[in-house]
């Protein structure tokens, strides 16, 4: 446990890392939990996106706004962090409006997430890696047997979740 | 028309599979090391507001819908946007601390639905109990804590 913990230490964005896992894993249960509970059939989708982008919005734009003013920087953004940033957020947003979508046409919460997740990991490796390219032979084989586990672990977790 | 849900399911992986990718070079091109991540965030949720708060309130208006929201559904659905964007500045920070994408968002993808899982089984739980689990789901969760822990330890440049 003493060398758990200290692993975490040294590796404070593994620590980052698991708090988004912990916030993405309940992330989708709680948009369907909201779409159901709008209890408007047709509007659903819209008013689940309207307050998920209200709570989004608090903390990333107050949050961060905060953040900067309370620690004096100067504001100035260059054009291309401001496009890229953008892009990201309605890349997210898109995100939520998709699942929503998807659960409304009548995908099962346990297929449509498991799409979603092998689907997203293998565009998001294949993009970072031609961005960030390591050098020849910087992948290695352990990092790649990982890889595939991760993508069978999450198919054998999603397809044979109870029901 | 029965595969339409697919059609959804793709259009998000898409999305899903660009974001960390664009959060990352987002935050490099602010040209801040120091408040890159602060500021790329802020830009994030500029983005949010405009396509999921306006986007959906004139989609509402359009659409003619009753401006009435169940406290329930309200509630949830604020909870799921501070939830998101809680991981999405997890991401941020993950990356500041010299985690790479490909590493910090393998993680998060197998991660995710091991958390997604548990927490749906412990919520509505199966006919016969915890003892109703299925080997496979379990091996499942194993699995993915072996193919996790390989990832993480032998990623590029350790």
């Amino acid at each position: 446990m003493r060398r758990r913990r200290l692993l975490i230490f040294r590796r404070p964005w593994l620590l980052f890392s698991l708090m988004k896992v912990g916030a993405l894993g309940i992330y989708g249960i709680l948009l369907h939990a909201s779409r159901l509970a709008m209890t408007d059939p047709t509007q659903a989708r819209y008013k689940t996106l309207f307050f998920a982008g209200i709570g989004f919005s608090l903390v990333a734009i107050v949050g961060s706004a905060l953040i900067l003013k309370f620690r004096g920087i100067q504001w100035h953004f260059p054009i291309r962090g401001i496009i890229l940033a953008t892009l990201a957020g309605a890349a997210s947003a898109t995100t939520a409006l998709g699942i929503l979508l998807a659960f409304e046409a009548q995908g099962t919460p346990a297929v449509v997430m498991t799409i979603l997740f092998t689907g997203a990991q293998l565009i998001n490796a294949v993009l970072a890696l031609a961005i960030d390219t390591p050098q020849a032979g910087g992948l290695r084989w352990q990092f790649l047997v990982g890889f595939q586990l991760v993508i069978l672990d999450i198919c054998m977790v999603t397809i044979y979740r109870p029901m | 028309m029965r595969m339409t849900w697919l059609i959804f399911a793709l259009m998000t992986v898409a999305s899903w599979g660009l974001y960390g990718v664009l959060l990352h070079t987002g935050q490099v091109s602010m040209s801040d090391p120091v408040h890159g991540r602060y500021k790329a965030f802020l830009f994030v949720g500029i983005a949010y507001l405009l396509t999921a708060v306006i986007g959906s309130a004139i989609m509402l208006a359009v659409n003619g819908a009753q401006w009435t929201f169940p406290t329930k559904g309200l509630v949830w659905s604020t909870l799921a946007g501070l939830v998101g964007a809680v991981g999405a500045f997890g991401v941020l920070l993950a990356f500041g601390a010299k985690g790479t994408p490909p590493v910090v968002m393998s993680i998060v993808f197998a991660g995710a639905p091991i958390v997604n899982a548990v927490v749906a089984t412990a919520i509505h739980p199966p006919a016969g109990g915890w003892g109703a689990l299925r080997w496979q789901f379990v091996l499942g969760i194993v699995l993915a804590a072996v193919g996790g822990c390989l990832v993480t330890l032998f990623r590029p440049g350790t």
